[in-house]
């Protein structure tokens, strides 16, 4: 909890600071033993930082360059980009606000901030919409939190940003889905690149969860059997197989059983791999959720009901919160866990980021550029999924108070 | 609704029993409290006085016999539930406040959830209660950051926002330090003073002499002896009670 001191106090004296307090020149050589295991770990800490940087800047990068559309969108056509764009510059504003409203951002926001101007500034090396359009989305972030701090000093201006805030978060998803689908809309077979891994899993993250929620009181409700069973029989047969048997399952199966309202039995691969995550993810985050519903003590519910509170009250305002507040880790886990498997959906033949990279270093012209879109699909994923935890170790941080 | 009478007891309860699988944790509890009484209860550990005070607002499910608060019979009609226990607050032995939320938001949660109140008025009212047991300053704090004195009297504040008549306590100062037990009581005193109806389990002697109306002695699930304080501590008839009393004085 306590890192900074002195909140306020400039970089180069918190560095100070914290030199001083993690007293580390006098545990990196405190015996002979530490001092040998220093000198062997700066080596080889040094050799690989310089066989990296050798190679870096001698690979061909030209490859990302020329595919990065490909990566960003897969082949959505160009003169469609208008149904992504909006939500992911209203993505970038909201996350700059919500830091700015919510967090003190830490050195892990700097880090994600750093490296997302490093791929930029790459990116940037051939000035198209591609680069423009990454540009007004950190410039949107930006603006975002310059707006949320400004707004610290009145509280009626910062509530009021506040509640737009969050309005906004829960219509983003619908907003795009809307955005993709309504008029002459370019078929969902034409999704793909980190668009389809971001999508599916925020659509099995926001949709899944709540599922989670019901199946978790279910699982543990007293009185009804019936309910109990189902939702016990549900997590267990889901958490029976792995998820790529669920996705063929989705592909091949699906179509047969589901009835024909809606056309749902002629739905595309995309919807189906969609309704798979969902129910995927929802029986996991069910069994985390549960975990922190059990955690909380019996004299909470005790007071509640003494209060005259009822049981869906009792849910919203006292057990839900805390139990969230209890799992956040683990619950954030389950999350970037679901979107590092969101690649598997090249399986049935959807071409994610990682499919876009690997039909690229399989062209004629960028043969033995493997290693080069790797790196770069493993930054992505790693720069998202760092995101996710630090962004969640925040949220931690600053729920401290009110949890312990 | 409330159709009791003048004189008519604000808790009646005739022959409760209740009981855990085969044990009987109350055997036939019969008792009359009246409007603005304050009645201690007594009596060795297990003897079923935490399970009284909780029948009464149904925290314990009652097998046999009646209890009627303030003219509203328990039953298996769940409205008659809510409003029971909104005429009835308690006071635990582990505060029980909410982690979650500030002690201002805990205060004023139930009036907002259960009487629909709008939250400006809530917190007003939140304020009112935190100024009567003395800390209006602790609102915006979180119940961890209290000691155990000030979160017990939270845990009041809590309770009587919800504007209760009868007021249960269950051995409120036996999880405190000694040092903050008399702040408690304080609060519990002006309560009593006020005029509320208390139903308290407490082990604090003087303070029951000196707020009590009436005694219950509890043993096996069976009230064994009641009467007023000067009956218990210069002439208490029963062998049990003499034994116990013996014990704690
Ligand atoms: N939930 C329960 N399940 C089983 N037995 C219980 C339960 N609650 C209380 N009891 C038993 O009922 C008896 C009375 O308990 P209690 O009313 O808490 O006693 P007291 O408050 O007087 O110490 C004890 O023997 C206790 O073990
Ligand atoms: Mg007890």
């Amino acid at each position: 909890m306590a890192e900074t001191p002195q909140p306020r106090a400039s970089l180069l004296a918190r560095i100070q600071h914290g030199y001083r307090e993690s007293d580390a020149s006098a545990q990196l050589f405190k015996t002979k033993t530490h001092t040998v295991i220093t000198i062997i770990s700066a080596i080889t800490a040094i050799w690989v930082l310089v066989t990296l940087t050798n190679w870096m800047f001698n690979a061909e990068w030209q490859v990302i360059l020329d595919k990065r559309r490909p990566f960003l969108v897969g082949k959505f056509p160009a003169d469609q980009m208008w149904r992504i764009w909006p939500g992911v510059w209203i993505f970038g504003a909201l996350l700059g606000l919500s830091s700015g409203l919510w967090m003190r951002p830490g050195k892990n926001t700097a880090i994600t901030i750093a490296a997302g101007i490093a791929i930029l500034s790459f990116l940037l090396v051939e000035l198209d919409s591609t680069a423009i359009n990454l540009a007004l989305i950190l410039l949107l972030a930006l603006a975002g939190y310059v707006v949320a701090v400004r707004a610290q000093d009145s509280p009626s201006v910062r509530s009021l940003i506040s509640r737009v805030t969050v309005a906004t978060w829960v219509l983003l998803i619908p907003f795009m889905i809307i955005l993709l689908f309504v008029g002459d809309a370019p078929p969902t077979s034409y999704w793909g690149g980190i668009f389809v891994n971001v999508m599916l899993a925020a659509i099995a993250i926001v949709v899944g969860t709540p599922v989670a929620v019901f199946l978790s009181l279910g699982r543990s409700l007293d009185g009804y059997p019936a309910i109990r069973i189902a939702s016990t029989a549900f997590i267990e047969v889901v958490r029976g197989a792995p998820l790529i048997a669920w996705l063929f399952m989705g592909r091949f199966v699906l179509p047969f059983i589901l009835p024909s309202w809606f056309g749902m039995n002629e739905a595309d691969v995309i919807f189906r791999t969609m309704i798979v995550l969902i129910l995927f993810n929802a029986a996991y985050t069910a069994e985390v959720i549960r975990g922190g519903l059990q955690a909380i003590p019996k004299g909470q519910y005790e007071a509640a009901d003494s209060l005259g509170l009822g049981y869906f009250q009792t849910l919203r305002a006292i057990s839900l919160p805390q139990a969230f507040r209890a799992v956040l880790p683990s619950l954030i886990n389950q999350y970037i866990g679901l979107f590092k498997d969101t690649t598997l959906v090249y399986l049935i033949s959807v071409v994610d980021v990682l499919e876009v990279g690997r039909k690229a270093f399989n062209e004629l012209d960028y043969t033995g550029t493997a290693l080069e879109v790797l790196v770069f699909v493993g930054f992505i994923f790693w720069l998202v999924t760092f995101s996710m935890s630090a962004i969640s170790r925040r949220v931690e941080a600053n729920m401290g108070l009110g949890s312990r | 609704m409330t159709n009791s009478e003048p004189n008519q007891a604000i808790i009646q309860a005739r022959d409760v029993e209740k009981w855990f699988g085969n044990f009987a944790a109350l055997k036939g509890v019969s008792a009359d409290i009246q409007e603005g009484e304050v009645v201690v209860v007594l009596g060795p550990s297990g003897s079923g006085k935490s399970t009284f005070i909780r029948c009464i607002n149904q925290l314990e499910e009652h097998e046999v016999g009646t209890i009627i608060v303030d003219g509203i019979e328990i039953n298996d009609d769940s409205r008659n539930l809510q409003k029971i226990r909104s005429e009835v607050g308690m006071v635990f032995q582990q505060f029980n406040l909410f982690p979650h939320l500030s002690v201002l938001d805990n205060v004023a949660l139930a009036p907002r959830k259960v009487k629909k109140m709008p939250k400006a008025e809530a917190e007003e009212l939140a304020m009112a209660g935190l100024t009567r047991v003395g800390i209006p300053e602790q609102a915006e704090k979180f119940p961890t950051q209290l000691s155990g004195g000030q979160q017990q009297r939270v845990a009041i504040a809590r309770a009587l926002a919800m504007q209760p008549k009868i007021m249960l306590f269950d051995e409120p100062t036996s999880a405190l330090d000694p040092e903050m037990i008399k702040e408690v009581l304080d609060v519990m005193r002006e309560l009593a003073e006020s005029g509320m109806t208390m139903i308290v389990v407490t082990h604090e002697m003087g303070f029951a002499k000196e707020v009590a109306d009436r005694f219950l002695f509890f043993a096996e699930g069976l009230i064994v002896e009641e009467g007023t304080p000067d009956h218990f501590f210069n002439n208490p008839q029963e062998e049990r009670t003499k034994l116990f009393l013996s014990q704690i004085l």
